[in-house]
């Protein structure tokens, strides 16, 4: 590609990182502490919940128990073996439990968050609210965004929880690593503050990046049913790139 | 001010309308007296919708002005138009019920939205307008689960539960079967005169258009062709307001959507 393509990308880029701050602030603007909104708010959030619970924790446990396998062959050649639980929970809690939290999360709810508010737009759903003076940001968009900043951070630390529950079974259960040891370990190791405060500090972080992205691609989205297949691959492709440009620089910052 | 001005409901002033080059409305102009039931008529893709967008300020004319009940549209702040459209029923071309709401949340909406009444009397409104147009024992449907023609009527109690001052209907003959069609015409009718409202359909189907309204205009490349009674239209001696009346294929008014020729075209 040209220099002036690769220019025109990155001046597109930035120009819609501008829009979306600009979005963020509207839908901001919109909250209201009204029981109405909150009622919708807790809806949301059991939805976005639900459709994403089951694939986070499957993928957590097995991630947890591949952590252990890995960390306990390398380990065991330094006689360090005991020292799995520790290794494992500040790689998850530190690193893997925020970002593929965030990953996973951006496919299974954001996508469908992009899709539902896209499809709500093509089939003139946004049209007719705000033709009864009902303002589609305060009523659609700003639910779905808050359940979205929540449920992440949430979700991540569930996401830890039950990876270092994997690594504990692998570790224990088929290695017979003694398992106070495996727990006082990781308790001597881990900060709280540190390590798992900050992995959830992160995650908050990616939780607004994927739902403003999401709510953006799905608002703006061409009304067509194109349209709202383009917003649903863009915010998979445009949040985990954010995430993870975001997750080295928010290491920097905090390490 | 003369009188004639102070009973014209709507008021659409030399209005200029483009979408990207072309140009869709050309100088339009069109006055729909109050409490009158109005039809706009024309070919598809002239500019029917678009005029009632105008008229719900969703979109702004280019030049020109939109003046509805003596406030003028096309100038009014957001806050503004949210008062203004507190005061609208629309019926949009394809319904846009709320696919997550069921037929009875779907009506109830604007009354929960704009009210503080309590459960009971909008269950009174709700289950009363949707009684009118015969889907009193659809309440518990989704939208999914209605016909088109269903739908239209939903979205017609939906469009009339506040009591609005001015309905629009986008072609809300469309999908409907005969009996529906006898029905949804009486009612626009009915709640037109027990309301004192004013309506403006936007149809195709020349004969209810001839039953139904008060006055009606034809669209034809961005102007009005003719405006008036039913009589006066069906009586209009000019070639493109036969051609659309009689419904005949040849005629002034063009089919195709603005091209090259076809012979270029294909060679090209
Ligand atoms: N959102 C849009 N963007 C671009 N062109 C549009 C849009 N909506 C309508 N048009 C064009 O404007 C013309 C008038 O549209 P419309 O008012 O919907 O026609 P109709 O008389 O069938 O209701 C059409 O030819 C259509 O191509
Ligand atoms: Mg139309």
């Amino acid at each position: 590609m040209s220099a002036s393509g690769n220019f025109g990308q990155i001046q597109n880029a930035i120009s819609s990182i501008g829009r979306g701050g600009l979005f963020l602030l509207q839908i901001l603007s919109r909250t209201r502490l009204s029981l109405r909104q909150w009622g919708e708010i807790m809806r949301q959030l059991y939805f976005v919940g639900t459709r994403s619970l089951v694939i986070i924790l499957t993928s957590a446990f097995f991630v947890g128990m591949v952590l252990g396998l890995q960390g306990y062959t390398t380990l065991v050649q330094f006689g360090a073996s005991e020292s799995v639980g520790a290794v494992v929970a500040l790689t998850l809690f530190r690193e893997l439990g925020p970002v593929l939290t965030a990953l996973l999360f951006a496919g299974r709810a954001g996508t469908s968050m992009a899709a539902e508010i896209g499809l709500m737009k093509a089939t003139e759903q946004l049209d007719a609210l705000e033709l009864m003076a009902i303002d589609p940001v305060e009523r659609v968009v700003l639910p779905k965004f808050i359940a979205a900043v929540v449920a992440v951070p949430v979700l991540t630390a569930l996401f830890n929880l039950l990876a270092v529950l994997g690594s504990y079974l692998f570790a224990v259960e088929w290695t017979h690593l003694d398992q106070g040891l495996f727990w006082s370990r990781m308790q001597s190791v881990v900060e709280f503050q540190a390590d798992f405060v900050s992995g959830i500090i992160k995650s908050v972080v990616f939780g607004v990046v994927i739902a403003i992205v999401s709510v953006y691609q799905g608002y703006f989205a061409e009304p067509t049913g194109r349209g709202v297949a383009t917003a649903t691959t863009q915010t998979v492709i445009v949040s985990s790139i954010m995430v993870l440009i975001l997750d080295f620089v928010l290491t920097a910052l905090l390490i | 001010m003369n009188s004639n001005e102070t009973t014209a409901f709507i008021e659409l002033e030399n209005v200029v309308f483009r979408r990207g080059e072309r140009i869709i409305l050309d100088d339009f102009s069109l006055t729909v007296p109050q409490g009158a039931v109005a039809a706009i008529m024309g070919p598809s893709g002239v500019g029917k919708s678009t005029v009632l967008k105008l008229i719900t300020g969703q979109i702004k004319p280019e030049s020109g002005r939109v003046v509805v009940n003596g406030q003028q549209v096309d100038e009014m702040t957001d806050r503004q138009l949210n008062q203004y459209r507190k005061t609208l029923g629309v019926m949009l071309q394809n319904s846009a019920l709320f696919t997550d709401l069921s037929v009875y949340e779907n009506v109830a909406l604007p009354v929960r939205e704009h009210t503080e009444l309590p459960e009971t009397i909008i269950r009174r409104l709700v289950l009363t307008k949707l009684h009118a147009v015969g889907l009193r024992g659809a309440i518990d449907l989704y939208p999914r689960e209605l016909s088109g023609g269903m739908a239209r009527r939903v979205a017609l109690a939906r469009a009339l539960v506040l009591d609005p001052e001015l309905v629009l209907y986008d072609e809300p003959f469309t999908g409907l079967d005969p009996i529906a069609v006898a029905t949804v015409n009486q009612l626009i009718r009915h709640v037109n005169a027990a309301l004192g409202l004013t309506s403006v359909l936007v149809t195709h189907n020349v004969t209810q258009m001839g039953k139904l309204v008060d006055m009606a205009c034809i669209i034809v490349a961005g102007r009005v062709a003719a405006a008036g009674s039913p009589q006066d239209l069906f009586d209009d001696e000019s070639p493109e307001v036969k051609q659309f009346m009689e419904g005949q294929p040849d005629g002034p008014v063009p089919f195709h959507y603005p091209a090259a020729e076809l012979s270029e075209d294909l060679l090209a």
